[in-house]
């Protein structure tokens, strides 16, 4: 007679046994791919890779969301008051406009005010920041009497505008305080109009004052009612404000100059990374830099892709002369030195004063520079996916099925794509997820060696800010080569889980 | 020693006498590879014809020109293969003049074939149901659903049980034996009349071997097709052909009926292997009785591919490449001395 406990180890085994005989059962049903699936779900390191660069696309993906502050163009200005490179875990107010990354300036919470308060204020009201003209003499129509010196925000010297910013607590309205300055050239007096209109239409007002033309410049100093009664702070910030100045002229209006006052909300957060060489929250800015990162890294991909994916195709099938021409050019590419070709390139794009007028001209400099690291990084990155497609043909056409397919009246084009291409991809999605990989630190060097833009920001790019100051704060070189580790290392581990699945040889 | 025997005695069974119009007919085919060692002469001068209906087998040891003889005649030799010169007549069309677009539509439909290692003839990445309809769309222009109830059909023709729930299995999941019978569904779905075999049966045991050629044989008779069984298994040609060609160096060196092969040998080679015949178990390639090796053909004998091999061989031997002639009317020996060669 067995003991229980005999019995109970029996059944134990049994069931045991069961279980791995199912288990084998199912692991060699499917196709290639969910054969190695299976088998990648198996790979810890794989794994964890894999979980961290899904982290980091959905990081890129809702960089928005994510931030704690906007995420700053730097303004080249300087505030005596704000210090740079904060370290990390300082806390700083700041005010935020619509067009989130119209950010005016920090303002720490202990910094008084102009005024002498140390009340941090919940509402502002300030110019759009680029708007540039508003700062300068203007006239929008030449030889008219000029409007000058709109100064939004909390001014700093004799303020040519100025706010009340406390709301008076019956009346829900703002109270604005708008000096400006009129250049009457005119004897005669004059009526001026102020419009008030928001950017929907929703809400105009018109006020008018009467000015004695007396060739000198008049200045005013007014107060407006800027928003209706019961508007919230943040329909407020969705409603910029139009201001036109009209002058009347003898019954048809001229239009003197107009200025659009953007609402602010004031918030506090801390600096979780510290701040950078502008002062610019680091953690925003590498969560938002994430997407410059990935964007150029993997639409590089899919350029060398383009390029190499066909090229190594028609090399491997076709093999002969074609295959020579081919890789004799894959060769010419090979000894090119990267960044030797991209430093000329950035020379030629910063250095020459035509191209540098042109890409002025057209406004769009720091979209230019990333097309210009995708396109390089993508035109230097495809020779290694030729020679690996051409190398795997070159094995899987010899394989019997090949053959098979051609005895069986398939032609050249149907074997390639169809018999050929599946078998190509799984070493192929190996090879891209390590590309990947490459192309982020590429990335970051390019950034580093200035191929980049004052209004771009990428992990390369803070990381070049950051050495800057290496020598008096860390953090800003620390945080952005962290990112940089973690997404070359999460894409390689993943490139290694998937080359073990794939690998025939464990099989 | 029993089934010895017995093969021979009932090899090629009368009743299965084919009818003798000409299906293919190969005229002086010689086909060379211009590797960088030099050209390899891998077949020179063959010819030889299947009739309609007919099991014609090819027998040689490893590296004669088998494979590239099957090859060559669905113009298939590939770069640095050339096929310079020969005729391969199929139903009065040469298939090597033909333009590659017209061919095409006959590789898979009217000629198919089949090859040695069923395990890497069947492409990983797709279920044998797809690979199986995948022919019937090209030349019948199926759709996929029609396509992939004949693959069905023609998996439970070549006895692939549960044909049904299998047929979105992928090759791997299948054992040798399936594959090639996946293989041949595949290469007869379409209904070809000519099936060529390049060594169905090499890769398998012996018991699915046998199974394998029992289907072959079965689904020749039901279709009417003929059979190009290349193999370097003695037994099996006793077993399966009506007809053989006995191919040695690049040439054919003999052919004649499966019995006149067997009874009455003439050409040296083929008595050094019938010689052989109490071992038939063995395969060509195992041939023990013969001094020598395998010619080079990259630097060939000349004269007679043979001769350095053969007990008898004589100074003409070395000079003059001897023609295959009619010995009889249907037996044809490629030998300067096959009269004088007495049979062992
Ligand atoms: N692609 C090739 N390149 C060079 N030589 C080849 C090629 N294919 C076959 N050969 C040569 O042709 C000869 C015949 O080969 P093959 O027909 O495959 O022999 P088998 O009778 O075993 O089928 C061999 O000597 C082989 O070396
Ligand atoms: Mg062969």
């Amino acid at each position: 007679m067995f003991s229980s406990r005999t019995q109970r180890r029996k059944k134990k085994l049994l069931k045991k046994l069961k279980k791995s005989r199912t288990k084998k059962a199912s692991e060699l049903s499917g196709s290639q791919l969910a054969i190695a699936f299976r088998r990648f779900r198996k790979n810890k390191a794989g794994l964890l890779g894999l979980m961290l660069a899904l982290i980091i696309f959905l990081i890129a993906f809702f960089a928005d969301s994510l931030t704690t502050f906007p995420p700053l163009e730097p303004m080249g200005l300087s505030y005596d008051y704000t210090p740079y490179y904060l370290p990390p875990g300082t806390v700083e107010g700041a005010i935020a406009t619509r067009d989130t990354g119209h950010l005016i300036y920090y303002i720490s919470p202990d910094f008084p005010f102009q005024d002498g308060s140390f009340e941090t204020p919940d509402f502002v009201l300030s110019q759009r920041w680029d708007v540039e003209e508003g700062w300068e003499f203007v006239s929008l129509l030449e030889g008219q009497p000029v409007i000058f010196g709109w100064w939004a925000a909390r001014s700093t010297g004799e303020g040519i505008l100025s706010q009340n910013l406390s709301s008076d607590e019956n009346i829900d309205l703002l109270y604005t305080q708008i000096v400006f300055q009129v250049y009457l050239d005119g004897e005669e007096p004059t009526t001026l109009y102020v419009f008030f209109t928001y950017e929907d239409g929703t809400y105009s007002k018109t006020y008018e004052f009467n000015i004695d033309g007396n060739n000198t410049w008049v200045r005013m100093n007014e107060y407006f009612y800027l928003y209706p009664f019961n508007m919230s702070i943040r329909e407020k910030i969705r409603n910029p404000v139009k201001i036109s100045f009209y002058k009347d002229n003898n019954g048809s209006d001229i239009l003197l100059d107009y200025i659009t006052l953007y609402a602010g909300e004031y918030f506090q957060n801390e600096h979780i990374f510290g701040t950078n060489w502008w002062g610019h929250d680091l953690y925003s800015k590498l969560v938002k830099g994430s997407q410059v990162s990935l964007i150029v890294s993997i639409g590089a991909i899919i350029l060398s892709l383009a390029i190499g994916l066909p090229l190594g195709l028609v090399a491997g099938y076709y093999r002969g002369k074609t295959d020579e021409i081919i890789m004799r050019i894959t060769d010419i590419f090979l000894t090119l030195p990267f960044y030797f070709v991209m430093i000329l390139v950035i020379m030629v794009l910063t250095d020459t004063p035509d191209l540098d007028n042109l890409i002025i001209e057209l406004g769009i400099t720091a979209e230019i520079i990333v097309v210009a690291v995708l396109v390089g990084l993508g035109i230097f990155g495809w020779m290694g996916i030729t020679r690996l497609v051409r190398a795997t043909i070159f094995q899987i056409r010899e394989m019997d099925y090949v053959e098979a397919a051609r005895c069986l009246g398939a032609s050249n084009k149907r074997i390639m794509i169809i018999h050929i291409l599946p078998n190509v991809l799984a070493p192929l999605i190996v090879v891209v997820t390590f590309a990947l990989a490459v192309n982020i630190v590429a990335e970051a060097g390019l950034a580093f060696l200035g191929f980049t833009d004052a209004s771009l920001s990428s992990w390369g790019r803070e990381l070049e800010d950051g050495v800057r100051i290496v020598s008096v704060a860390w953090w800003p070189v620390l945080f952005p080569a962290l990112f940089i580790i973690t997404a070359v290392m999460s894409f390689n581990l993943l490139g290694d889980g998937l080359r073990d699945a794939f690998d025939p040889r464990l099989r | 020693m029993t089934t010895t025997e017995k093969i021979i005695i009932e090899s090629a069974p009368m009743e299965d006498t084919p009818d003798t119009d000409i299906l293919m007919e190969v005229k002086d085919l010689t086909t060379y590879f211009y590797t960088e060692f030099g050209i390899v002469r891998a077949v020179e001068n063959v010819s030889f014809n299947i009739k309609q209906g007919e099991f014609f087998g090819l027998v040689g040891e490893s590296g004669c020109g088998k494979t590239v003889t099957a090859l060559s005649c669905l113009k298939l030799v590939r770069f640095p293969g050339i096929i310079e010169d020969g005729e391969v007549l199929f139903r009065g069309t040469d298939l090597l003049k033909m333009r590659d677009k017209d061919l095409r539509k006959i590789r898979g439909a009217e000629i198919s074939m089949i090859f040695q290692d069923p395990l890497s003839s069947l492409n990983p990445v797709f279920t044998v149901g797809e690979q199986i309809a995948e022919v019937l769309r090209l030349h019948e222009g199926l759709k996929k659903d029609v396509a992939q109830e004949r693959a069905i059909l023609m998996m439970k023709e070549v006895g692939i049980p549960l044909a049904k729930e299998r047929v979105d299995d992928y090759p791997h999941q299948f054992s040798g034996g399936m594959r090639q019978r996946v293989m041949i569904g595949r290469a007869l779905s379409c209904n070809p009349s000519l099936l060529i075999a390049d060594e169905p049966t090499t890769a398998l045991d012996v018991t699915i071997q046998a199974q394998i050629l029992e289907i072959i044989r079965q689904l020749q008779k039901k279709f009417g097709m003929s059979v190009l069984l290349i193999t370097h298994n003695l037994g099996i040609i006793a077993e399966n052909c009506h007809r053989v060609g006995v191919m040695y160096g690049g040439y054919i060196i003999e052919m004649a009926s499966v019995e006149i092969i067997f009874k009455d040998p003439r050409h040296p080679y083929t008595q050094a292997l019938m010689a052989a015949i109490p071992r038939l178990d063995l395969t060509v390639d195992q041939l023990q009785t013969l001094p020598g090796s395998v010619p080079d053909l990259i630097d060939p004998p000349s004269g007679c591919r043979f001769h350095p091999r053969c007990p008898y061989a004589r100074e003409k031997c070395t000079d003059e490449v001897p023609p295959l002639e009619s010995w009889t009317p249907d037996h044809n020996v490629a030998c300067h001395f096959h009269e004088e060669i007495s049979n062992i």
